[in-house]
């Protein structure tokens, strides 16, 4: 009695040996075939960043652009490539405060990514200041003309829970002719503008900014 | 017959042994598959960081960029593939979509497991 048991777990135990290998041997066999990983993290914060950069630089340039609607299109692109992008809420801010000595200004875009066990913080923001150096006179075609020298600095910050990036964008003025330019480094520039005027610059992203001189 | 019976116990103690070590080995490869692997998080970084410092999504530079590191195998965008290496073996990708200029281009990049 006892050797028919021991024949019967023998039996049942190369039964399922062979069963294992045989769904090894198969899986081997099978053709290989792309896996779409899982894995988030930087990639989608970045895709996040990278629309608010966006949305920044059409509301500095007062174009119109529907975040709503970008949102939306990133939930369809889940289902249709699997880019998994969670459930998000954003805020915008924004602040300029421009005298003739010194000024600064920001755009702010704030998301919240909401992971079933987790929230996380992402935001995109554009800083610039700019303080007063001195006057100097510039001739233009024959006329003297009044200019304020300005140390302007200026950054793009991406944050999200895997990075802090600093960018120093390159800038140009919108009137090339009239203003001066000078890249110091850091971020630091020095302009020359036309006394009592306004002049708007654009960094290499597109977005619009104002000089009170 | 008490030889015998110690023999029944000698293979049905091998047999177990292995229906034991296949148990390990599935386990294994199903926690390799489960982690992510170097390769995939660096690629995944190097895109990101890409993303950022680009205003827009040149493909030729953005391919250029990629084939720098050897993990990846394929890119693929808007659907047609514009790079792959030969014998492309078992590979992962990495998804996601840049909105140029108000466009939506949607990129798949292809890592090597």
């Amino acid at each position: 009695m006892l050797r028919i048991n021991n024949r019967g777990q023998i039996l049942l135990l190369a039964i399922t040996i062979f069963t294992s290998t045989l769904l090894f041997i198969l899986a081997s066999m099978s053709k290989p075939t792309p896996k779409l990983t899982k894995y988030v993290g930087e990639l989608q914060s970045s895709m996040i960043l990278q629309i608010s950069r966006e949305y920044v630089s059409h509301r500095s340039r007062n174009m119109y652009i529907d975040l709503d609607s970008l949102i939306y299109d990133l939930y369809q692109y889940n289902e249709s490539l699997g880019i998994f992008i969670s459930r998000l809420s954003y805020l915008y801010s924004n602040y300029t405060d421009l005298n003739v000595n010194n000024g600064y200004g920001n755009y702010t875009l704030t998301w919240n990514v909401t992971y079933p066990y987790l929230n996380n913080r992402v935001r995109f923001s554009f800083y610039w200041n700019y303080s007063f150096l001195n006057y100097y006179y510039r001739n233009i075609e024959g006329i003297v003309v009044k200019y304020s020298n300005y140390s302007l600095y200026i950054e793009h910050t991406y944050i999200c829970p895997q990075f802090k990036v600093i960018i120093h964008p390159c800038i140009y003025a919108v009137e090339r002719k009239v203003v001066d330019i000078k890249y110091v480094g850091n971020g630091v520039w020095i302009i020359g503008i036309p006394t009592n005027t306004i002049q708007k610059f654009v960094d290499e992203y597109e977005i619009k900014f104002k000089v009170k001189g | 017959m008490l030889c015998g019976d110690k023999r029944m116990k000698h293979i049905e103690g091998i047999l177990i042994s292995i229906v034991y070590l296949i148990f390990i080995a599935y386990a294994y490869t199903s926690m390799r598959y489960s982690f992510s692997s170097c390769s995939l998080v660096e690629v995944n970084k190097g895109i990101a960081y890409y993303i950022l410092q680009h205003k827009y999504l040149e493909i030729e530079d953005f391919v250029q960029y990629l084939k720098n590191n050897p993990s990846v195998v394929l890119i693929k965008i808007d659907g047609e593939t514009v790079y792959y290496t030969e014998n492309i073996q078992s590979y992962t990708t990495l998804n996601f979509v840049f909105l140029n200029d108000s466009k939506w281009v949607e990129v798949i990049v292809g890592v090597k497991d």
